[in-house]
């Protein structure tokens, strides 16, 4: 194991986006208003699941924010999802993000970004960069073509920890201390904590006072 | 596989009309672009307003954005390449003779070697005196004039609704003789007799009762069917090889001229129009099919027929049509179009109302749900509206200077209002006269053999001739392609608003007609 990586948090690294955000603007633009209310509600119990519950509303969160998308077509979703990006993905970037992420690809490191927006999105936004994997959930269909508003895939809801991390990197026959990591918030911490070269990029009240603790360093990106 | 057709085109003389109209452009615009080869292409025309159909022809090629890639192609020889290659004949396809000199057709039919057959009357309920002269007796007429070639051939364009009121698939074929409802008929004998009865007729609209009901009683929904569905029954028994080219409904260009390029009114667009305006109820049926086809898929496919036909190959139907092949509905294509015009609002919007309107959706309504917002609906409103503010009085409590504004202000909203009614009841008549493609039926239009055409194309010839309507992404399509290009071409003849053209050409285009050349003209 001696090939290395640099492991970039989509969120708040390379992008300023919020899913729950992302998440209520979709629902917004539901075909009809009672649709419309009722995702947006959703969306919001999401939210609040996980600013109450923590890491166990997490998962109650990405399952509930993207729960509105049940029934809907894969015309509307897509359509919807490039209308987001084309309004937004300009003035969201992080230059410095992005600057760390093409620092990695001078390093050699494989650059794998870990995203909690489905892929549809996330992948529409890393149009143009140089990523080698990209880790996020998508939205699944039923027989009909239609989106049920559950996720699946091997994304983890965009959380990761140590042991996936390890898995990873056998796989891929990395060394986890010569890789890197580049984390935004407090959830981040189990992959930093994995990685050898660890960085806290704009980081939550919750990570800069890990970041402090473990003595990472931190970069401040601004949109 | 089919030699190139460029090669097969080398020297050979075609007779064309329809030139003018929205596909018979496309096809003479992608032949001068990419096949060049052939000598001759003597466009049958009327002159219309003008003194010679040349001039006529000339004005509406110079500014036509169509004919952008022959001018692309060609550079400043454009023109040049125009006046070598086309030769307009005034003359009027309804007419026996034609209405041309016999010696020009003498000369003509003498040298031709083939006649391609756009023209025709598209208006859903035309008056049957115009419909059926342009549609049956002016295929009859072509057909007559094709059958005195040295090798008698025509490429004659239909359309996929001769299948008239029937549901489920629709072969690629024609059982001569036999309508849509199943009952053994005589096609010139009904169009003879028809014409004869209509002419003692006084009144365009007893006109159409009277051809609607003969219509109907064989099978057909409405005059256009009927006629089109004459035509090529009569064709069946003419003595001259016919290949047929059926397109269901023809939309806007995937790729050439250009992406989007559509022209007039076509059935899709003013849907779309409706949609993108303030009405939410869209009374289809979700449910069924929309067969809808790219232009430039309908123009490689009348290429293809005439590939066919230079080779000699044995009679054939093709429908180009995606009902089967590659299937979109009423559901999907309300969706998407709600959807594309909340992206033009977002990206190009500019009034408040545009702005609005992007954040309320279309629904399929169906057919035995007339929404309140749908144009019925409306126009009951309307009525409503009207009836209301005509009770409207100005109280002479007021001064004589604001009573007098107060009346002139309501004066101008009883006349918008009076004027909004009349384009609603318009739009209310032009989905009733719909009806039969948007609620009654569901047809599959089988295109197997225009699929194989498509795919039968030359290695040299396939950037521009191969086609795949299994490959026909319908959001892509639709959002990147119909809506814009709807909302370029079509929404401005719908607002009544002049649509773009190109500037016109210094010096302006002048085309060769039989006053000034040989029709057999330079090689």
């Amino acid at each position: 194991m001696t090939d290395s990586a640099a492991f970039f948090r989509l969120e708040g690294v390379l992008f300023s986006v919020d899913p729950a955000a992302v998440a209520a603007w979709l629902a917004l633009r539901d075909a009809q208003p009672g649709d419309r209310l009722k995702g947006i509600g959703r969306v919001f119990l999401g939210a609040l699941t996980s600013s109450t519950l923590g890491g166990l509303g997490a998962d109650a969160r990405t399952l509930s924010e993207w729960s509105f998308t049940d029934g809907w077509t894969t015309d509307r979703w897509l359509s919807l999802c490039e209308d987001w990006v084309h309004a937004h993905k300009t003035s969201r970037a992080l230059a410095a993000g992005h600057d760390l992420l093409h620092r990695a690809v001078t390093h050699g490191d494989r650059v794998v970004v870990i995203s909690s927006l489905p892929r549809t999105l996330a992948e529409a936004l890393l149009e143009g960069l140089p990523v080698d994997e990209l880790v996020a959930d998508t939205i699944a269909t039923d027989d009909r073509g239609l989106l049920t508003g559950e996720l699946t895939g091997d994304g983890l809801r965009g959380r990761i920890d140590g042991t996936w991390l390890q898995r990873y990197a056998r796989a891929h026959h990395l060394n986890p201390a010569l890789s890197a990591g580049y984390g935004h918030s407090g959830g981040d911490v189990p992959m930093l904590s994995a990685v050898g070269r660890p960085c806290a990029v704009s980081p939550t009240l919750s990570l800069r006072r890990q970041a402090h603790q473990f003595r990472w360093p931190v970069v401040e990106a601004r949109p | 596989m089919t030699p190139p057709l460029s090669e097969l085109l080398e020297g050979k003389h075609l007779i064309v009309t329809g030139a003018t109209g929205f596909v018979g452009k496309v096809w003479l615009s992608m032949l001068l672009t990419h096949m060049p080869q052939v000598r001759r292409i003597t466009l049958l025309t009327r002159p219309g307003r003008f003194p010679h159909a040349a001039e006529r022809v000339a004005k509406a090629f110079d500014i036509s954005p169509a004919l952008r890639p022959v001018k692309a192609a060609h550079g400043r020889d454009w023109q040049k390449l125009l006046q070598r290659k086309l030769f307009v004949v005034d003359a009027d396809i309804s007419l026996p003779d034609l209405g041309m000199p016999a010696d020009v057709r003498e000369e003509l039919v003498a040298d031709a070697d083939a006649v391609v057959h756009f023209a025709g009357l598209t208006d859903f309920q035309p008056d049957p005196l115009k419909g059926l002269a342009s549609n049956t007796f002016g295929a009859l007429h072509m057909a007559s004039l094709a059958s005195e070639l040295k090798t008698p051939r025509m490429i004659h364009v239909s359309t996929c609704f001769v299948a008239g009121r029937r549901d489920g698939r629709i072969h690629e074929g024609l059982v001569p003789g036999l309508s849509p409802n199943g009952t053994p008929f005589d096609a010139l004998a009904t169009a003879e007799r028809l014409w004869e009865e209509i002419a003692t007729i006084g009144g365009a609209h007893e006109r159409i009762d009277h051809v609607q009901a003969a219509a109907e009683h064989l099978g057909w929904p409405n005059i256009y069917t009927f006629t089109k569905g004459l035509a090529e029954h009569v064709l069946a028994a003419q003595p001259v090889k016919v290949h047929t080219v059926r397109p269901a409904v023809v939309e806007c260009a995937r790729t050439f001229p250009f992406p989007g390029w559509n022209e007039g009114l076509n059935t899709a667009g003013p849907i779309m129009w409706y949609i993108a305006t303030g009405f939410r109820d869209l009374p289809v049926v979700p449910g069924h099919r929309f067969d809808v086809v790219p232009v430039d898929t309908v123009v490689r496919t009348c290429f293809g027929a005439l590939a066919q036909s230079l080779q000699d190959a044995p009679e054939a139907v093709y429908q180009v049509a995606t009902s089967d092949l590659n299937p979109t509905t009423f559901a999907q294509t309300a969706e998407l179009t709600s959807l594309a015009a909340r992206r033009h609002a977002q990206r190009h919007g500019t009034t408040l109302g545009e702005r609005l309107r992007a954040h309320t959706d279309i629904r399929a309504i169906g057919a035995d749900a007339p929404g309140v917002f749908s144009p019925s609906g409306m126009s009951g409103l309307m009525d409503g509206a009207q009836e209301l503010l005509g009770k409207v009085k100005v109280p002479s409590l007021l001064g004589r200077k604001l009573k007098g504004e107060a009346e002139s202000r309501l004066r101008r909203t009883r006349r918008k209002l009076r004027n909004d009614a009349r384009r609603i009841r318009q739009l209310d008549r032009m989905f009733e006269t719909y009806t039969p493609f948007i609620q009654d039926h569901d047809w599959i239009f089988e295109a197997h053999h225009t699929q194989a055409l498509l795919d039968d194309v030359h290695d040299s010839e396939r950037d521009f001739l191969h086609d795949d309507l299994r490959a026909l992404d319908w959001r892509t399509y639709w959002l990147d392609v119909q809506f814009p290009g709807s909302h370029r071409w079509t929404f401005p003849v719908m607002d009544r608003q002049t649509v773009p053209t190109d500037p016109p050409s210094t010096p302006a285009l002048t085309l060769p007609g039989p006053s000034t050349h040989s029709i057999q003209g330079a090689a």
